[in-house]
């Protein structure tokens, strides 16, 4: 009962023949698999873009650092009460100062406020009617440019006077620098930041990470620590907190030691738990990841509602199809086709109209994927893997689909199948 | 040859013992070609009973041509789907060149037509997306048949039936005539044990049904076997044997001599 060569090849041929000779029917048929695989591909495209991207910006945060913060995305995501999260202790330059003395891993801490965390602080920067767009506001400790990815490329940092005083002097980021000034020098220009004047000691050299949004990395300005609260209020104390372990220290071991210190600090029995945020590359990557597979889960149950209704569009047609060629079943079983013959004859169409919609829908998202990263440059990733299992996936659902109205088929009566008008 | 003459009485079934005198170029076969005993069709519909065919016995000799004739309604239609292993009697038993297939699954029933049944249909029943050749090789395919060698048997099927000129064109490319010689050729690519004709003329003008009948004709000087469904007086008169169906009996089973000789 096995299948010749001659008949895989007729098999094939017929379903060919069938769908090549209703085009528009067909089209219209896996428009729901077309929509579905397109959903899939381009938001599959997107995400892994960005996953490289996040990724990267983790990993460029270095092995050897570690985030201390009141809360983060990983209390967050934890599942901990959003109000617990608030009322937490902030973290203070007296802090970061402890750990200075007491943590014996730590080499180096560099403390900053606001920079992507809560609440935002976010402003225009003005000089001469030319403004830029909204920039990340972050104050700095003096030893900032120690840990982390950004480098000076025009004038000086921020001195310990600048920190005493509070002055009004700005670093700014690499985008703003071109925004307002182009080609011309800006050390020593007056800029006015939320309302203030201050005086720019310095440019910040473009960061060499691939962003999520191209400059947006660069979209930032940098003021004193100590001169942050007079832009965001008392109320803005809350800093965090990035060090760098001494040479050959092992990640763990400054962990424990800085949780140690901390919650000594805040007087934490060994029963409660912590009431700050310890990061490190792995536990951010993790909590990426976490992030990641939830938002590709629910783009699974998503799509799989559109190749869902897609397959009972297939299996709608495939019926269609039956009757429509009743008449040409009878013929082939009349000629010594068996039940599995015509079996397998529909089914193949079946999956042929499906899998003919997942490439559609393969070429149209990553289409959209490759718009947008023209249109954005938002970072896009098109694994050819994501093409295999979109088709690969489709064609099941094909066949899934495809077998009530093929078992129909395979069943029809000769007799009744040749008298058929 | 002279013709025999059945009995009146049109419940009587009349079996013909001896073989037709054969060609003479044909060798004597042994055994019959079809033996069937006692066949009956019975469909039971809601509350009536329908007996459409209601104990019929036959046998058909290698190399007969046989013409089984009857009004609509007559069972000769469902004669000709049991004859044709297309279905199966409710009673009865049906031996095709020594294989009894009443008992039969579909597939296998599947088996039997491909490999002892050629079919030729009142309607031609071609793919119409197919080639004539695709269509030859269609019966081959099911017997798994591949590559050159269904190639070439489908062109010399073709070539019977002087159509190799036409291997690729499609159904609607060709004449009727042409189209019933493609489906003629079909039905012998796979060296049936029994050509089963139904209505072959049915939709063909007088001169084309000629052609075709001629066709079959040379087919049975060549030996092979034909049974022929009609129910025109013209076309069953190229047949050597003529079997008469009427309410799911068989009433005459006569040897004729065909009206229509080759030309």
């Amino acid at each position: 009962m096995s299948m010749g060569r001659g008949l895989v090849g007729e098999i094939l041929r017929m379903a060919w023949d069938s769908l090549w000779g209703h085009k528009m029917r067909s089209v219209l048929t896996v428009l729901g698999i077309v929509i579905g695989i397109t959903m899939v591909v381009a938001v599959t495209s997107l995400i892994m873009g960005f996953d490289t991207t996040i990724t990267s910006q983790i990993e460029s945060m270095g092995t050897d650092t570690l985030i201390l913060a009141k809360f983060s995305i990983q209390s967050i995501t934890s599942g901990q009460d959003f109000m617990d999260l608030i009322n937490r202790p902030d973290l203070t330059e007296a802090d970061a100062e402890t750990i200075r003395e007491q943590a014996a891993t730590v080499d180096s801490v560099s403390v900053m406020w606001g920079g992507g965390g809560f609440p935002p602080s976010r402003g225009r920067a003005w000089y001469r009617g030319e403004r830029t767009s909204e920039l990340e506001i972050i104050g700095v400790g003096t030893d900032f440019l120690d840990s982390g990815d950004m480098q000076l490329l025009y004038g000086r940092f921020f001195t310990e006077i600048d920190m005493r005083q509070r002055s009004d002097v700005l670093v700014l980021g690499d985008a703003p620098t071109r925004a307002l000034f182009g080609v011309n020098d800006p050390i020593g220009r007056s800029v006015r930041l939320r309302g203030r004047q201050y005086r720019v000691i310095g440019a910040l050299k473009q960061r060499d990470i691939s962003s999520i949004a191209g400059e947006q990395a660069d979209n930032l300005v940098l003021v004193p620590g100590s001169n942050y609260r007079k832009l965001f209020g008392p109320r803005a104390g809350n800093a965090t907190l990035i060090m760098r372990a001494k040479e050959g220290v092992p990640i763990a071991d400054m962990q424990m030691d800085v949780e140690g210190v901390m919650r000594t600090r805040h007087g934490l029995r060994a029963d409660q738990e912590a009431d700050f945020d310890l990061l490190s590359q792995d536990s951010v990557i993790e909590i990426w990841r976490q992030i990641s597979t939830a938002f590709f889960l629910v783009l699974v149950a998503l799509s799989s509602v559109a190749l869902m209704v897609g397959g009972i569009g297939v299996m709608a047609i495939m019926l269609v199809s039956v009757t429509e060629r009743t008449r040409e079943i009878g013929v082939r079983k009349a000629l010594g086709a068996r039940r599995s013959d015509i079996l397998f004859q529909f089914l193949a169409e079946s999956a042929s109209l499906a899998a003919a919609g997942g490439i559609i829908g393969v070429l149209l998202g990553s289409s959209i994927a490759y718009g947008v990263y023209l249109a954005t440059s938002f970072p896009v990733s098109l694994p050819w893997w994501s093409f295999t299992i979109a088709v690969g996936f489709s064609s099941l659902v094909g066949i899934f689909f495809g077998i009530y109205p093929a078992n129909r088929a395979a069943r029809l009566d000769p007799v009744d199948a040749l008298r058929y008008e | 040859m002279s013709e025999v003459e059945a009995g009146n009485d049109p419940v009587a079934t009349e079996v013909v013992e001896q073989p037709p005198s054969p060609q003479p170029d044909v060798p004597a076969a042994t055994g019959n070609m079809i033996e069937a005993r006692g066949l009956k069709k019975i469909y039971r519909m809601a509350k009536v009973e329908v007996r459409a065919l209601d104990g019929v016995d036959l046998d058909v000799m290698p190399n007969e041509f046989l013409a089984i004739m009857g009004p609509s309604g007559s069972g000769k239609s469902t004669l000709m789907n049991l004859l044709g292993c297309l279905d199966t009697p409710t009673e009865g038993t049906y031996k095709l060149n020594g294989t009894e297939v009443s008992g039969l699954d579909d597939d296998e029933l599947a088996a039997v037509r491909n490999r002892e049944i050629g079919f030729v249909f009142q309607t031609f029943n071609l793919l119409a997306r197919a080639t004539s050749l695709h269509n030859v090789e269609l019966p081959l395919i099911y017997s798994g048949v591949g590559g050159r060698n269904r190639h070439q048997r489908a062109m010399a099927a073709l070539e019977k039936v002087g159509l190799a000129d036409r291997a690729d064109h499609r159904p609607n490319e060709l004449s009727g005539g042409e189209r019933q010689r493609v489906a003629v050729a079909r039905a012998l690519v796979n060296d049936p044990a029994i050509v089963l004709a139904d209505e072959p003329t049915g939709t063909l003008d007088s001169k084309t049904s000629h052609e075709i009948m001629q066709l079959l004709v040379g087919l049975h000087e060549n030996g092979q076997t034909i049974i022929l469904v009609t129910h025109e007086d013209d076309i069953s008169g190229y047949a050597h044997r003529g079997v008469k169906v009427l309410d799911g009996l068989i009433v005459s089973d006569e040897r004729q001599t065909p009206r229509f000789g080759k030309d």
